[in-house]
């Protein structure tokens, strides 16, 4: 044993330490684990739960096999299904359901679609969670026989066009600056940038008075056709910024992304203050949100851009005490690391190259 | 010169039946499937790094990966209790000396990562140190022989003993205290003409 050790390579060689060190750290990616998972046939990572589920929805879609029909598996606690009738070739797509199923696991739900000429589509698998329940309690199936294309009675429970307009990148122009917008005919009415709450203050320029008030910027950051009013009084200097997907109350991913976006731009043109005073406005406005730990990552670089060492550091070691397993965690490291590598490089000068190498 | 040993070792996991044993993990019995965690568990990340140290290129080392764990799931009867990492061990050998022959065979110009396939490992701080190693340890080792390569990893990065080695790659102590002799010549040879290279400018070749 002894004689082992001693006579390595790397108990003798700096050099060759450091390759064999750096040699061992090596991991196999998580594709390798994935596909090799796979091929000793056992669970990758949640997917229990997912290969009995699947496996539900092949017994079904094989027992509606004979129809001819497209089973779309629908809703995890319900199992709610879609059942569209379909022309003969309809069995090829029971079977790539089925197959989409097991591989793609439980959670994503099959949503198969048989009529190319349907005029409602079948729901996607996140409406399908979403209204699961009442979709489950009033039409858990619906079966039509025939040539004819499903009579969807239910149509409430289908994805509506409507679903676009919760997330308005183009509003329609009649909402805009007219005088007296009409809400009357959609229950849910487009939220555009400038409707939002006012105790939402989040997008940089959006006026929170009415739209009329400034029809240039209100176009604009709708992105529809620019609308002047009769009376255009001369327009006010032109935005700094308009973040491209105006944060809306009903989206608060889209706007929590919005801000972190903005404030990635600020910090690549280097102004730190100004992309730190949006970090503060997404705490504000998004205290606890889903994009927390970027933010906190966001703040730690906009310290650095500002040369604040010290703060830089606190929040890096505060965030890494309480996310020790963030994703990010290496990222904040390395971002210290660099932190004390300046500033040792500045302080201690170092030894002349060559004498620390060999040996 | 040392190739005659490798058809002593068990389970030759050879090309031609790759398709076969891709086949097998189908047909599993009901007890396997705890012995199969197991062997993953245990020696998924020995295998992995045995496998790169091997010079496996890096995109293939999922392959090499998969197949060496499909082969063991194939004879997971035949494979005694312990002797799984020997088992193991053995096949990412011979599967590692595989790859690197077909890849010596091919002619296209290697690239060594598919582009676009995202790699949600380390992040890159943490890559190009390891990469680099890699790199650097290759071009050491790349002229090694698999088997006096196979002997010198185990030794020098898994820090195994001789008898481990023995054990592990099923070959007698004398045949690995020989071949860790000549891999340890070559590689300080080598990594002596590195340095130097490394050290002056422009180098010496």
């Amino acid at each position: 044993m002894n004689r082992d050790t001693d006579d390595r390579v790397g108990s003798r060689d700096v050099e060759a330490a450091k390759l064999f060190a750096a040699a061992r750290a090596f991991r196999p990616s998580p594709r390798a684990r994935r596909r090799t998972l796979r091929a000793l046939g056992l669970p990758v990572g949640l997917s229990l739960v997912g290969s009995s589920l699947a496996h539900a929805a092949h017994v079904l879609t094989a027992s509606l096999k004979g129809w001819g029909m497209v089973a779309g598996l629908l809703g995890a606690a319900g199992g709610v299904a879609y059942v569209a009738s379909a022309p003969p070739s309809g069995s090829r797509s029971v079977a790539s359901a089925s197959h989409l199923g097991e591989r793609r696991g439980p959670a994503k739900q099959v949503a198969a679609r048989s009529w190319a000429t349907a005029s409602v589509p079948l729901p996607e698998p996140v409406e399908a969670r979403a209204e699961g329940g009442r979709a489950a309690s009033a039409a858990p199936l619906v079966a039509v026989g025939g040539d004819q294309p499903p009579a969807v009675e239910d149509v409430s429970s289908l994805p509506k066009p409507a679903r676009r307009s919760s997330f308005p990148l183009r509003p329609r122009s009649r909402a805009l600056p007219s005088d007296s917008p009409s809400t009357g005919d959609s229950p849910p009415p487009p939220v555009s940038p400038v409707d939002g709450p006012a105790e939402r203050p989040v997008s940089v320029v959006a006026p929170t008075e009415p739209p009329r008030l400034d029809p240039e910027l209100s176009a604009h950051a709708s992105g529809g056709p620019a609308f002047r009013p009769r009376a255009a009084v001369p327009a006010p200097a032109p935005p700094l910024y308009v973040s491209p997907t105006p944060p809306s109350p009903a989206s608060p991913l889209r706007g929590e992304l919005a801000m972190v976006a903005e404030a990635q731009r600020l910090l690549r043109t280097g102004d730190g203050a100004a992309a730190r005073a949006v970090l503060d406005r997404h705490a504000r406005v998004y205290p606890g949100g889903a994009l927390g730990e970027e933010v906190e990552v966001l703040r730690l670089r906009a310290l650095l851009a500002d040369g604040d060492a010290r703060g830089a550091r606190e929040a890096g070691e505060s965030f890494l005490q309480r996310h020790p397993a963030s994703p990010l965690g290496a990222r904040v490291r390395s971002l210290l690391e660099d932190l004390g590598r300046s500033r040792r490089a500045a302080s201690i000068p170092l030894p002349p190259a060559t004498h620390g190498e060999s040996l | 010169m040392t190739r005659p040993s490798l058809a002593a070792l068990p389970s030759p996991p050879s090309p031609s039946s790759q398709s076969a044993i891709g086949g097998k993990a189908g047909e599993r019995r009901p007890g396997d499937g705890p012995r199969l965690r197991a062997l993953y568990d245990d020696h998924f990340e020995l295998v992995g790094r045995v496998v790169r140290n091997l010079g496996v290129p890096a995109g293939e080392i999922d392959d090499v990966l998969e197949r060496v764990f499909s082969s063991a799931a194939a004879r997971l009867p035949d494979i005694e209790p312990g002797r799984e990492r020997a088992f193991l061990v053995q096949a990412a050998v011979r599967w590692a000396a595989n790859a690197r022959r077909a890849r010596a065979r091919i002619r296209e110009i290697g690239c060594d990562a598919l582009p676009d396939v995202p790699d949600l490992g380390a992040s890159p701080e943490e890559h190009t140190d390891s990469r680099r190693a890699a790199a650097v340890l290759d071009e050491l080792l790349g002229a090694m022989d698999v088997d006096l390569r196979a002997v010198f990893i185990l030794d020098e990065i898994e820090e195994m003993s001789r008898a481990e080695i023995a054990v592990v790659l099923g070959i007698p102590a004398g045949t690995v205290a020989s071949r860790l002799r000549r891999a340890r010549e070559d590689f300080e040879a080598r990594l002596t003409r590195w340095k130097l290279r490394r050290t002056v400018p422009g180098g010496l070749e």
